[in-house]
């Protein structure tokens, strides 16, 4: 009962820390169409609401599908820690890190130091969805902003028909940012809730109450609501301040294709990485505009995506020493 | 205190509207016609127009508006209100020196209270047509934009055609009053341009994405 708490004291902080990053409603704040308040408070409420629905079908890929044996608490305590060492280390240093790449990459390599069955099947599921969302956010943003620009030039005469193209297209981009926020929660959930899952899935089999398995979700979903309205405050008001000149055409553009990407994979149960989607978005839709991009920006962030997963195992491999001098 | 998208709009036409009739005061000014009664009229034109960039500015300021909607529109509503007050500066200046020009003045000063009248006109339009027709918008600001340098070169060529022309007694006081107003009416115009560009800024902006 001890290790439970503990483990779930940590998925709690780790939790709050994710919430904390989160900058799905920036868009919105920064067209003024919400409040900071009002956008933490819906935010937060949204993303427990994704945790503890389609949350379960990432949080119990990631815990317990990738590896055939449960782990126990000295290695569930290992991977959260090493997960949110590398969170800390990487807001820091200002990289944009995965923390999906990261609790994947931590999860596999400890399960191969421990000797236990990596399904690979599930590993080549991630690793492909890994590759192709970002792909499919790059294309899905080229392509919606490549129709609204043609919308546009057909049909965009005066300002009279700006205004009311941009209150048709704020309403969308509310609705594909709650979308995005619901599916992020049910996402980004697993990489605080994955370790408990094993263990909660197991207690919900024995006492016949299928409840108990969304705990973690409840633990996670609440953890990131509360990183959100306290600390992700700042990142939206820093975040919305910035994005003066996102017009709400391309701000839905973006939104819009990272929205159904994270919806269809926390579906289908399959962790992603919203925020390289969301950054892929963003290249489509300047590509759209024939909008140079900085190639070097997207060099930075790809060898980070490509290498988040082995300086995840890195980092367990190091964690797990000290765990264990420890522990035992 | 918020304005819905229509309120705004009418906002902005009657600020046009006021620019224009501003340009027609002022072009009878320069003709030496009316010139005590054209005098007030600028002043409250002026006044006028301070009414309705006040209404417009309490809405910008609100937290509640979109910047990416709404820096071009503030941007667009200082120009004209640096328009009208250039006009009643201008029309302040005539009200001085009007008594001093030479006698020839009115004749020669006609087709620059002519353009002036039009480009006015220009901006009136130009004020609407944004709203409606953005290429009939552009138009415009080119046709504002050539009128502008006319009578730049207009007003340029009178100071100097006096400077050379005038003599005797009062030759220097003449000259001052015919520079005075020429400098005053040309940075009046000059201003109409600067509001044209604005409106040329946004049809590239809204019309380009």
């Amino acid at each position: 009962m001890e290790e439970l708490v503990i483990l779930g004291s940590v998925a709690g902080l780790l939790a709050i820390a994710i919430g904390a990053n989160d900058e799905t409603w920036a868009t919105v704040v920064g067209i003024r169409r919400l409040s900071i308040n009002q956008a933490v408070v819906l935010g937060s409420g949204v993303l427990l609401i994704g945790a503890v629905t389609f949350g379960f079908n990432v949080a119990k890929t990631v815990g317990t599908e990738i590896s055939d044996s449960p782990f126990t608490f000295a290695q569930s305590l290992t991977i959260l820690i090493t997960v949110a060492v590398l969170l800390i280390i990487g807001s820091w240093k200002g990289l944009p890190l995965s923390t999906t790449h990261t609790m994947v990459g931590a999860t596999v390599t400890l399960s191969l130091l421990l000797g236990y069955n990596v399904e690979s099947a599930t590993i080549v599921k991630i690793v492909f969805s890994w590759i192709t969302s970002p792909l499919i956010g790059f294309f899905g943003a080229y392509g919606i902003m490549k129709l609204i620009l043609w919308l546009k030039k057909k049909y965009v005469k005066g300002l009279d028909d700006v205004d009311r193209l941009e209150s048709w297209f704020i309403t969308i981009l509310l609705l594909s940012v709650t979308l995005t926020s619901f599916s992020r929660g049910a996402n980004d959930v697993s990489n605080a809730a994955a370790p408990l899952m094993g263990v909660f899935i197991q207690l919900a089999d024995q006492s016949g109450n299928s409840l108990y398995a969304r705990i973690p979700l409840l633990i996670g979903g609440v953890g990131m609501g509360i990183g959100l309205i306290i600390v992700g405050r700042r990142v939206l008001k820093s975040l919305g301040n910035d994005i003066v000149t996102l017009s709400p055409t391309s701000a839905v553009a973006i939104q819009f294709s990272t929205a159904i990407i994270t919806f269809v994979a926390a579906s289908l149960g399959i962790p992603v990485s919203g925020t390289h989607i969301l950054v892929a978005a963003f290249i489509g839709t300047g590509k759209a505009y024939d909008v140079d991009v900085n190639m070097k920006t997207v060099k930075r962030i790809t060898i980070s995506a490509v290498g988040t997963p082995f300086v995840a195992g890195l980092g367990v491999l190091l964690t797990w020493g000290v765990v264990n001098l420890f522990i035992g | 205190m918020k304005l819905t998208r229509k309120e705004q709009k009418e906002l902005f036409i009657e600020l046009g509207q006021v620019v224009q009739e501003a340009g027609e005061c002022y072009a009878k000014m320069l003709r030496v016609e009316l010139i005590e009664e054209m005098y007030n009229r600028l002043n409250e034109l002026e006044s006028k127009g301070d009414e309705l960039q006040a209404k417009l500015d309490a809405h910008y300021s609100t937290q509640k508006n979109a910047p990416y909607l709404t820096l071009e529109r503030a941007k667009l509503l200082r120009r004209i209100d640096d328009t009208l007050d250039n006009f009643a500066i201008a029309a302040r200046t005539m009200h001085v020196f009007a008594g001093a020009v030479p006698s020839d003045f009115v004749e020669r000063a006609t087709p620059v209270s002519k353009l002036l009248k039009l480009v006015a006109e220009y901006v009136n339009d130009a004020i609407v047509n944004l709203f409606t027709n953005f290429s009939q918008a552009l138009k415009l600001t080119g046709k504002i934009e050539d009128n502008r340098d006319k009578i730049v070169d207009l007003t340029f060529e009178l100071e100097t055609d006096y400077f050379k022309s005038l003599n005797g007694e009062n030759a220097w006081k003449q000259f001052t009053a015919v520079e005075r107003i020429m400098k005053r009416t040309a940075a009046t115009v000059q201003r109409m341009r600067d509001t044209a560009e604005i409106i040329e800024l946004m049809v590239y902006k809204f019309s380009a994405e």
